[in-house]
This record gives structure tokens, sequence and C-alpha cells, in this order.
């Protein structure tokens, strides 16, 4: 049976409404007041379901997603937001020797889709 | 890694010398006040780029604080970008209350003190109650015009009432040899900005050598770049030159994956780029992307399917806004769409990392411990924007 954006949502029902969340700014709050655990935690559970996430929400275009592909999409970038913590910081949950984080204004450009 | 060629730049550049450099530039209220007359006031200033504008009188206004002025730009009906001071005619108020961009609705811009509005050529649309003026001569009640002009769809200002050069004479050959990439393209742009505690030059300095990388960026870009430039090119006030991929390493799995599904990131490995690059551009296989500065504070990094850029205006002697932006192609599909957020947080980590230094370089240098610095070969850029602003402000 071929899986689809529910059946993920289902499998990463803890996480989606930590992590689900819209805008990177946001992303990048959560990643900052979760633990070392936290982080393993979440990117074991998406790691080994990546591929297939993707290949579910290729079946959608990317700019008329539904809601729950969109989810499910956050999901992938909350991924992007936490792996380099996992892979290269030793799994420090902020950015190892680095300016503050929270003086850094983030901003998606209006003229942007997603 | 050492340079292969020890010397190579100094050897291409010998005006520039290859002594220790003064630390006065960089603290000295004096020194700053000449670079805002003679450099900040008279060179040509990049504001926003074309797509931030894409209607009739959609406008931003961008804050000049080393001037005491804010600038409108604004796309007019006749679809020309023209700038002014954000300033009324009237009693000298802000025409526009916020910075950032908006859209004058159909009357135009309207000052909200008491209700003068503007067209998108400048002209005094309106004035309430006019007849209790004075003989008020409509015609010369306009909006104060800046000089506005447009490069590959970035908008610049040049705050000079009669500026020596026009945008294309002052950008020279620097403007020929970023020409043709496709920049109106990358319509997805994400934006971090700041306020850093230190002089302009001590922030782009940090971005203008790769001998920090193995340093800096030990964390974000482990085996990701090496410290050797290519092809360093002085081209009047501004310069240019490649940043080369690192040998080696195997990326970790999200890393990876990132990397199959788009190769449109600055964390991409071992993918021979050139295909977009203009003519002059990226034609050796090491070349990871190009750092090239319009002079005096615009750096514009291109490479095979995105592009970012950095900013950095001075407020005073001692703080900088910065800006730095990326700018991505629409993604077609989800994989493209995560890949890209990948490489963006990726490298705002690493200028996460790159500013970490500046305010405390600074500070240091504040002490008075030390009258000069030391720049090695690899730092030619930072010696010739050095060179390049002392010859403006004692011309």
């Amino acid at each position: 049976m071929t899986a689809t954006v529910a059946d993920y949502l289902k499998e990463l029902e803890p996480w989606v409404e930590t992590w689900g969340v819209m805008t990177q700014a946001e992303r990048e709050v959560t990643r900052r007041n979760a633990t070392s655990a936290d982080l393993q935690a979440f990117y074991d559970a998406m790691v080994p379901r990546m591929e297939g996430i993707i290949e579910v929400l290729n079946r959608y275009p990317i700019d008329a997603l539904p809601e729950n592909a969109r989810t499910l999409l956050n999901l992938t970038l909350a991924l992007a937001e936490i792996a380099p913590h996992v892979e290269f910081y030793n799994g420090a949950p902020g950015v190892p020797y680095a300016f503050e984080e929270e003086r850094f204004i983030s901003e998606r450009a209006h003229w942007t889709r997603l | 890694m050492n340079a292969p060629n020890p010397g190579i730049w100094a050897k291409k550049f010998p005006d520039l010398g290859t002594g220790p450099v003064p630390v006065d530039p960089y603290l000295s209220p004096e020194y700053f006040e000449r670079e805002k007359e003679k450099v900040f006031k008279k060179c040509w200033l990049k504001v926003a780029r074309v797509e931030e504008l894409p209607q009739a009188r959609d406008y931003k206004v961008v804050p000049f604080e080393f001037a005491s002025a804010e600038i409108i730009v604004i796309r007019g009906e006749d679809d020309q970008i023209r700038g002014f001071y954000n300033t009324c005619s009237h009693r000298g108020n802000k025409v526009v209350w916020r910075t950032g961009t908006g859209h004058a609705r159909g009357g135009g811009l309207v000052c909200r003190f008491h209700g003068w509005t503007y067209g998108t050529q400048g002209e005094v649309r309106s004035v309430p109650e006019e007849g209790a003026f004075f003989d008020l001569d409509k015609e010369n009640c306009g909006l104060t015009p800046v000089a506005t002009d447009v490069w590959e769809g970035f908008v610049f200002v040049n705050l000079d009432p009669e500026p020596a050069q026009t945008l294309k004479e002052f950008l020279g050959a620097m403007g020929e040899r970023l020409a043709g990439f496709p920049y109106g393209t990358f319509t997805e742009a994400h934006t971090y900005r700041t306020v850093l505690n230190c002089n302009w030059k001590v922030a782009q300095d940090a971005f203008s050598e790769a001998y920090h990388v193995n340093t800096i960026h030990a964390g974000s870009f482990p085996d990701g770049f090496s410290t050797e430039l290519l092809d360093v090119q002085l081209l009047g006030p501004h310069h240019s030159c490649g940043v080369c991929q690192a040998e080696g390493g195997s990326p970790p799995p999200v890393a990876a994956l990132s990397h199959r599904f788009s190769t449109a990131s600055i964390a991409k490995r071992g993918e021979k780029s050139g295909s977009m690059l203009p003519p002059q551009v990226g034609n050796d296989p090491r070349h990871a992307f190009e750092l090239a500065v319009i002079f005096p504070n615009y750096l514009v990094h291109i490479l095979d399917g995105m592009y970012f850029t950095h900013q950095f205006t001075p407020i005073d002697v001692d703080h900088t806004l910065w800006e730095g932006i990326q700018y991505f192609a629409p993604p077609q599909d989800a994989g493209q769409r995560f890949s890209h957020e990948y490489g963006q947080v990726l490298q705002r980590n690493a200028w996460l990392e790159d500013t970490a230094t500046m305010e405390d370089t600074h500070a240091a240098l504040k002490s008075g411990a030390k009258s000069q610095m030391y720049l090695q070969d690899g730092e030619i850029l930072i010696r010739h924007l050095l060179h390049v602003v002392d010859a403006m402000i004692n011309a």
C-alpha cells in the first residue's frame, strides 16, 4: 500500500505541534529552546522517512499544497533547521561560537510564495 | 593548507604594497566624517531589487542614518523607478512614516501630518486648504529628487546632487563582469539583518577573505572551502575573486539528502559550477562562488543556482547596519524547497559565526593596544578597500 500524507503525519504525531510551525523564525526559536535529546529524537524520527515524505509531497504542486501536506513540509523544513546541530555541532541547540542569534532579524521577502 | 603561490597577488598588484596597515581608519571619528562626505555621499549605493517594486506606485523607504536621511524609491506609472528624500515640502515631516516596502494608493504618497499628496514623479498633487497659503508655487514644491538608476535589476541611488559618474560609468568593468547572470529569476529572498557595534570596514573585512574558513567555519563548513583565492580582479574601486571548494570529506545524511534534491546551495559539494555564470567568472573547476564587492559596501556572490549579498551601511563610526540576503529560484517541488531551507539555515549559521568576530575585533582595537594590522597575501581585498577609501577621502 502506498503511504499518504496522513500516514506520515500519524507516525510523526508527537512532533507535529512543536515542529510543524510555519516560519523559519519560529523554527529557530523552537530549536534554541529544545534540548540536545529533543533534537536527536526528532532527527531520528525524520531521517529514515525523508525519502518517502518528499515522494508523497511531490505528488502536489508545491505552491498549492493542502493544509496537512503543508504541515508535513514544515516538518522537513524543521529537519533542515536542526540537522546541522546534530550532524555538525555535537547536539548543541545553539550555534556554537556564534553571534547572539536573537539579534539576527529574519525576514522572508514579500514577493516569495512559501 | 598553505597558499600554493606565496605572494601571487602582491606580485600582480604591486601598488598596494605588503606592509602593515593602520588601525586609525577603523576608529577615528574624523576619518569617518571624511568617509561619509567623500565616499558614502558620492558613490552609488544599492537600495533595492526591482522585484521588490513589481507594480506602479510600489515603493521602498531606505534609511541612511549616516546622512540623517531616508530615501523613497518608487516605481512610476511609466515603469521608471525614481528616488526622493522622504521629507515633506510643507514643514519637513517624513512623508512615509516607516521604512521598508509599501504601495501608494490611487492618490499617491500622502503625508500624514497635513495631507500633502505627491505623485510617483515627486510632484505635488494636492495641498489641503491650498487657498490659505500665500502664492504657493506648487511646481517647485515637489519632493527633493535623488539620483536613481538600475543595473541588472539592482536599484542604486547617489546622494550627490550632481553625481560625477552615471551608475554604468561607476560600475565600469565590474558591471560588465557580473552582467548576464539571471538575477531576476531568483525571486525567493530571505533577509537577515542586525546592527553591529563595529565600524563598517571591520564587518566588511571579515567577509572579504577566505583565510578564516578553517577556524571560524570549522563548525558549519567542515571541509567546505579552502583559504585560497582564485582570479583576484581589482576593477577601479571594486574588486572580485573566486572562493574555492575544499577537497574531500563526505557529507552526513541530511546534508547529503539536501545536495541530492537540489544543487542550488552554497553547501553543495562536488558540482562543477559555471553554466549560468557570466563568461569571465568561475572558469576554475574548484570555483565555489564569486565574491564580488561593488564599492563601497555591497557584496554580490554568484554561483550556479542562487546568489547572495551582503551590505554594510555605516550608522556612525562605531555602528553598522548589516543586511545579508539569500536569493533562490522558486522551488519546483518539496525536495527543492527542503534543500533550499537546508542551504539557507547552514549559511545563516555561518554568518552567525562570521558576525561573532566583528564586535570583539572592534572593541579590542578600541583599546588602543595596536596601531597597525598585518595582512597576508590572501587578504588583498582588505588592502585594496583601505587603499581606495584612503585615496578618495584625501582627494
